[in-house]
């Protein structure tokens, strides 16, 4: 614990230093900077640049979040229309659906292929299912119906 | 009639960069001799500047609209600087390893064991660094006193009335030490 007494030993010392450097008259500063960095303008342009160096980077950061805000809002708009569907609607889908892929969804039981023994929420589950295989795309659907 | 807000407001992410951007040079220059004071060895002054500006533009820690941005970025690298020392504090390559004992077998393939003790070779360190600090100011024993009782953790009016000081004789007094350790630091006599 040593370590950790003498630690924070020094940043007691650091913090009384730092109210110094804050309090400290700007004429005073740039004197002090001339004397220690050559020029205040070089010692100042080199805070700058770290600056600049951070903002570019939390820009990035911001557009790759953005994009992934963007991606997730598509991703569950695609789940509200299949959910949103109505019974009827859903099930014209799901008809159309097993037409077109007849070879991928061969697997699907009978009842679900015959489509009438389903609850609707079994209709829309499927719908969600087929979505994900890729075999349904709610936007496709809503546009051929509009 | 309205209830005053009792909540703080704090500067947006635009504002606050704006204000970065429109600080002044003596401002730039105060980043930097805070940043020395604050990394010391545990992580660079520059890296630690880079890291409380993206942590304040992040929105990571809000900086209020009623607190001095150069108080606000000081507190700051002083919390950002002490996590690192944690962090490092907890990471393998700063434990001493003990090594298992030869032959010895529990069924499982022979294993270092990282030790819970500080290390010693940093204890020494800072010890040598504090030792160094105090002998900065040997000629003079009343700044001597007051570089003692900061590391002790007194405030700056309990050292006022120890050393007899009044307010301005001591802020003096402490610009004196801080030009000292400046020099010192730029001379690379310690971190």
């Amino acid at each position: 614990m040593k370590k950790h007494i003498h630690r924070e030993m020094l940043n007691r010392l650091a913090d009384e230093l730092v109210s110094d450097v804050i309090s400290t008259s700007d004429a005073d500063i740039l004197s002090e900077a001339s004397e220690d960095y050559g020029s205040p303008e070089v010692a100042a342009d080199h805070v700058r640049s770290i600056l600049k160096n951070a903002q570019q980077q939390v820009a990035k950061q911001r557009l790759v979040a953005a994009r992934e805000a963007v991606n997730q809002f598509k991703d569950n708009e695609k789940c509200a229309k299949v959910i949103s569907l109505d019974p009827v609607r859903a099930r014209r889908a799901l008809e159309k659906t097993l037409l077109a892929h007849p070879e991928s969804t061969r697997e699907l039981t009978i009842a679900a292929r015959k489509g009438s023994d389903l609850s609707d929420s079994d209709v829309l589950s499927m719908l969600e299912d087929l979505r994900d295989l890729g075999l349904y795309d709610p936007d496709s659907d809503c546009e051929g119906d509009e | 009639m309205q209830t005053p807000s009792t909540t703080k407001t704090v500067f947006s992410a635009d504002e606050i960069s704006e204000k970065l951007n429109n600080l002044s040079t003596a401002d730039f220059v105060r980043i930097r001799k805070i940043a020395a004071f604050y990394g010391k060895g545990y992580i660079e002054p520059d890296e630690l500047i880079s890291k409380a500006f993206i942590a304040i533009l992040s929105g990571a820690r809000n900086c209020p609209t009623d607190v001095n941005v150069i108080a606000f970025l000081a507190n700051t690298m002083r919390s950002l600087a002490s996590s690192n020392f944690k962090s490092l504090d907890r990471s393998p390559e700063f434990l001493e390893v003990i090594p298992s004992i030869e032959g010895e077998f529990d069924g499982l393939p022979s294993r270092d064991y990282p030790s819970q003790s500080p290390s010693a070779e940093e204890t020494l360190l800072l010890t040598e660094e504090i030792g160094f600090v105090l002998s900065l100011f040997a000629d003079d024993e009343i700044t001597h006193l007051i570089v003692e009782g900061l590391l002790e953790g007194m405030s700056s009016s309990e050292l006022q009335e120890l050393a007899c000081l009044d307010k301005t004789s001591y802020e003096s007094k402490r610009k004196l030490i801080r030009r000292r350790l400046d020099k010192a630091k730029s001379k690379g006599m310690f971190q």
